[in-house]
């Protein structure tokens, strides 16, 4: 009753709408002080290319240095370049092992498994490749190149088996292990020096100079994977991610039990290999038994996966 | 009446959200990304977008964003993992580098650690380079993957969290 009454009154409809108007209004405006910033990237984009003047140079080390920067600030690309170069280093000190077939198998499989993990694309995507020597070893370079060598890849005894060490290689990637490797103050002097730098390089000594911080990046991550190795939690992180990405791709996550297995009884205690850069093969069974627990697996298509598995790693 | 007035404040949240999706835009941060009819990996792609392409987002679903690429007029999925909030500059200008200094949502495209700066590493450490060069060009094409997951009887994946 008491609603009708208001809804006669002469001039009802015209205060709501009125209301409405007002309401949608003052979220335009609010809406497009937010977006404030947008507008001003489009008259920034305009702007002229040249090198800043000292002063400026100065104003921007100042600012660059009150940003706190870290490894998530190297951008894509940067991590890239500097996954080519790590690369480059490791081809450089190992021979790759030139079997087509082989080499293709393992593409396949790990730029399959790359799919199913929380990073299916990075940069340049991910590469897989072997490397000729009997010492168990893998290293995987930021932003996507992954290298295993024969003797880690013959470890294991079937499809799954590989998957599981392909996965945890790009678990390293997916957390991006390989450029928390590089010390922190070369990451603020090499964003400062982009900050300074960014339109073009000022002069060879610009150059030269954030040269000198990429090869010390490069060193410091070189260094990681092939001498001191990452920290056991980063380990531990590959493994997780590597069961997850099994799971979800529906391989066996026990297929990286079975390899840890291999590996324990195989692995000298003394080798320069994963021996001296990963964990003790029983330590992450125990870790990987946990995170494995109560799923179970249906088996399929084995005979299939058996087959491509043998016919292209049979060699090796 | 005073119903009515309760979806006074809805009205407004509709407004806003509208008006701020209107400017939800992506950048694309990997050399190269399709732009699929659905959003799954073994979908067929619309386009290409490349490295530093914005897209304005239409949608989001486990893990892909729907999005208009508005210099080609089309619509279609990306993967997230291809795309970043930040706005990245192609061709950098003064004040644009000025920004990126103090904006962590500005990135510069080919600045700091880029062609340049590996081509004097490469020259400094005369380190040979046409072995990565080699094992970048062997990408599998997507027919060959979706192939792959078939004979071996894998998962979808574009079937979702498994």
């Amino acid at each position: 009753m008491s609603r009708n009454r208001y809804r006669d009154r002469p001039g009802y409809r015209a205060v709501i709408i009125g209301a409405a108007i007002a309401v949608m209004v003052m979220a335009l405006v609010l809406a497009c002080a937010g977006l404030g910033d947008v507008a001003d990237f489009g008259t920034a984009v305009a702007s002229q290319t040249g090198v800043i003047s000292e002063q400026q140079a100065d104003s921007v080390r100042r600012s660059a240095r009150a940003v706190e920067r870290s490894a998530e600030d190297i951008t894509p690309e940067q991590e890239y370049y500097i996954g080519r170069s790590v690369g480059a280093v490791i081809t450089d000190r190992y021979e790759l092992y030139e079997d087509e077939e082989a080499n293709r198998y393992i593409n396949t499989l790990g730029q399959t498994l790359a799919l199913f993990s929380r990073r299916p694309e990075t940069f340049g995507g991910y590469r897989f490749q072997i490397l000729d020597s009997d010492e168990i070893n893998a290293f995987a370079t930021p932003s996507g190149i992954v290298f295993v060598t024969r003797g880690l890849l013959n470890l294991a005894s079937s499809e799954d088996g590989v998957a599981s060490i392909l996965a945890h290689e790009i678990g390293h990637i997916e957390y991006q292990h390989g450029l928390q490797a590089i010390r922190t103050s070369r990451i603020t002097a090499a964003l400062t020096s982009v900050a300074i730098t960014g339109t073009q390089f000022a002069t060879s000594e610009d150059l030269a100079e954030l040269t000198a911080t990429f090869e010390d990046s490069i060193d410091d991550i070189t260094q990681t994977l092939i001498n001191s190795g990452y920290s056991r939690s980063a380990e531990r992180e590959a493994d997780r991610a590597a069961v997850r990405i099994m799971k979800r791709a529906g391989y066996d996550p026990a297929g990286l039990i079975a390899v840890l297995e291999e590996m324990d009884r195989r692995l000298d205690p003394r080798g320069l290999d994963f021996a001296a850069t990963h964990p003790a093969p029983d330590s992450r069974i125990s870790d990987i038994r946990d995170e494995i627990d109560g799923y179970s697996h249906t088996a399929r298509a084995t005979d299939a996966r058996e087959e491509r598995y043998r016919a292209a790693l049979g060699r090796l | 009446m005073r119903r009515t007035l309760l979806l006074l404040p809805a009205l407004f949240l509709i407004t806003i959200t509208i008006v701020l999706g209107l400017g939800n835009q992506r950048s694309v941060e990997v050399k190269e990304t399709p732009m699929r009819e659905r959003p799954g990996f073994l979908g067929s792609p619309l386009t290409t977008l490349n490295y530093g392409d914005r897209i304005e987002v239409l949608g989001e679903q486990q893990g892909w964003t729907r999005g208009r690429f508005a210099a080609a007029g089309v619509e279609g999925w990306v993967h997230n993992s291809a795309l970043t909030t930040k706005e990245i500059v192609v061709n950098p200008g003064t004040r644009d580098v000025e920004r990126s200094a103090t904006d962590t949502e500005v990135a510069l495209a080919g600045r700091g650690f880029n062609e340049e700066v590996e081509a004097r590493y490469r020259e400094e450490q005369g380190i040979d380079f046409s072995a990565i060069d080699r094992i970048e060009a062997s990408g599998v094409p997507v027919d060959e993957i979706a192939a792959f997951i078939a004979a071996g009887e894998l998962n979808d994946p574009d079937g979702g969290e498994q």
